[in-house]
């Protein structure tokens, strides 16, 4: 990342206290790297930033990858950040609970007064997340990512390092294919889960959900667990999905019960559903909606 | 209350900031009393000229800023700061890897290459890779 970040701030109080960030607005040629992925080639021909610092490179400082950064209510992005080494929407500057990252390179003397203002603030906003350390650590990409790494899989010489991403099968069907595997990826996103590859979920259809990801889904298996014909695969599919292991459907209704407000669906932290703490200030619209 | 009944230099800062934009955080930089009421550890290089920098803008707005290193966080002195702040002059690759404490939870600013590496060491979001 360079001296930018990029799009027009939210509405956020990162930007607004104890200083109002007042940003300059330029229009920059949009980056050769922002074409390859997702959604690149649509964008338009300059992008809207606002400088931060003032060091005349477009390197020196980093990005995170921006698939699946706020799945979890711990993780929010502040500002995306310019750059000519990922893709649009990478984040310049987001938190993870008590860890606020500024993807910026250069001290203070070289930073835009803008840049100063949102710096400062950062430093006063973070000061709320004291004790509170992040929900999750990263465990895989999210499902985004597989659609992504799919439409390049021509372009990958390492037979290890395919095989690492995707299962045999779907190597064997699409090897010359990458467009084929892509769609494949992108036509079940909704089933997408990592077991050490991305594989997508044949068992979740044969019960009648269509998404891995969902509050109702959730509530589905565990009502799934009273029918006999059933028990078994639902019990198979709240083992890839929870961290939990109960003995009885009856265990399995409390703890749903109990926490059913709390729930959230985290690609990044593993492909599971997992509960923030009662106590814990979550993002705001990050937990699962009934 | 009347901008008259503020001593001088207040009164004139005060409308120095109503009518020229970006005048508020220079105002805030001046008048000691305003500064922001945080303890801050800037963890960095130190002797640097970038631990220098970050230190002198820092003073101008906190109430307290102290100086550690990057490399040797210091447990009791990152416990007494309401915000930790871990940078290093380097491109992060070459610069040395900062150890946390164990359970550590303090409100941190982690910042540029070196920051994003720490992040990736503790798998977190922000992480660069």
């Amino acid at each position: 990342m360079g001296d930018a970040a990029q799009g027009e701030p939210p509405k956020h109080e990162v930007f607004l206290s104890p200083f109002k960030v007042d940003p300059k607005y330029e229009m920059w040629p949009t980056p050769a790297n922002y074409r390859q992925y997702p959604g690149g080639k649509a964008l338009p021909d300059k992008i809207k930033v606002w400088r931060v610092q003032n060091t005349g490179k477009d390197y020196g400082g980093v990005v995170a990858f921006p698939g699946g950064f706020e799945d979890s209510p711990d993780a929010e992005v502040l500002t995306p950040g310019f750059n000519v080494g990922k893709g649009s929407g990478s984040v310049g500057v987001g938190r993870q609970g008590n860890f606020l990252q500024w993807g910026f390179s250069a001290p203070p003397s070289q930073m835009t007064e803008a840049g100063r203002r949102f710096f400062l603030n950062c430093i006063c906003y973070i000061r709320k997340f004291d004790g509170q350390a992040p929900l999750v650590r990263v465990q895989s990409s999210d499902r985004s990512y597989a659609v992504f790494l799919a439409s390049l899989i021509n372009r990958i010489t390492d037979p290890k390092f395919k095989t690492r991403l995707f299962p045999e099968n779907l190597l064997n069907k699409f090897n010359d294919d990458p467009e084929g595997l892509a769609k494949f990826y992108q036509d079940h996103l909704e089933l997408i889960y990592r077991d050490r590859v991305f594989r997508v979920d044949e068992d979740l259809p044969r019960l009648g959900i269509k998404s891995n990801r969902t509050l109702a889904t959730l509530q589905r298996l565990v009502k799934l667990l009273d029918d006999p014909a059933r028990k078994g695969p639902a019990r198979k599919e709240l083992q890839r999905y929870t961290e939990r292991s109960f003995a009885t459907p009856g265990e399995w209704r409390a703890w749903f019960d109990k926490n059913r407000h709390r729930f959230y669906f985290t690609d990044v932290g593993g492909y599971k559903f997992m509960i923030a703490p009662g106590n814990y200030p979550v993002r705001k619209g990050s937990l699962l909606q009934p | 209350m009347s901008l008259r009944a503020y001593p001088c230099s207040v009164a004139l800062l005060a409308l120095l900031a109503l009518v020229l934009p970006g005048t508020a955080i220079q105002a805030h930089a001046q008048g000691a009393p305003n500064k922001i009421p945080l303890r801050i550890l800037y963890a960095g290089h130190p002797g640097s000229a970038r631990e220098t920098d970050f230190l002198s803008f820092l003073k101008q707005h906190f109430r307290q800023v102290d100086a550690g290193d990057f490399a040797r966080l210091d447990a009791k002195k990152a416990k007494e700061a309401d915000v930790v702040l871990l940078d290093y002059d380097s491109d992060g690759f070459n610069g040395p890897r900062a150890t946390l404490p164990e359970g550590y939870t303090r409100p941190t600013v982690t910042i540029g290459v070196i920051g994003g590496l720490l992040c990736s060491q503790l798998r977190l979001k922000t992480g660069y890779m």
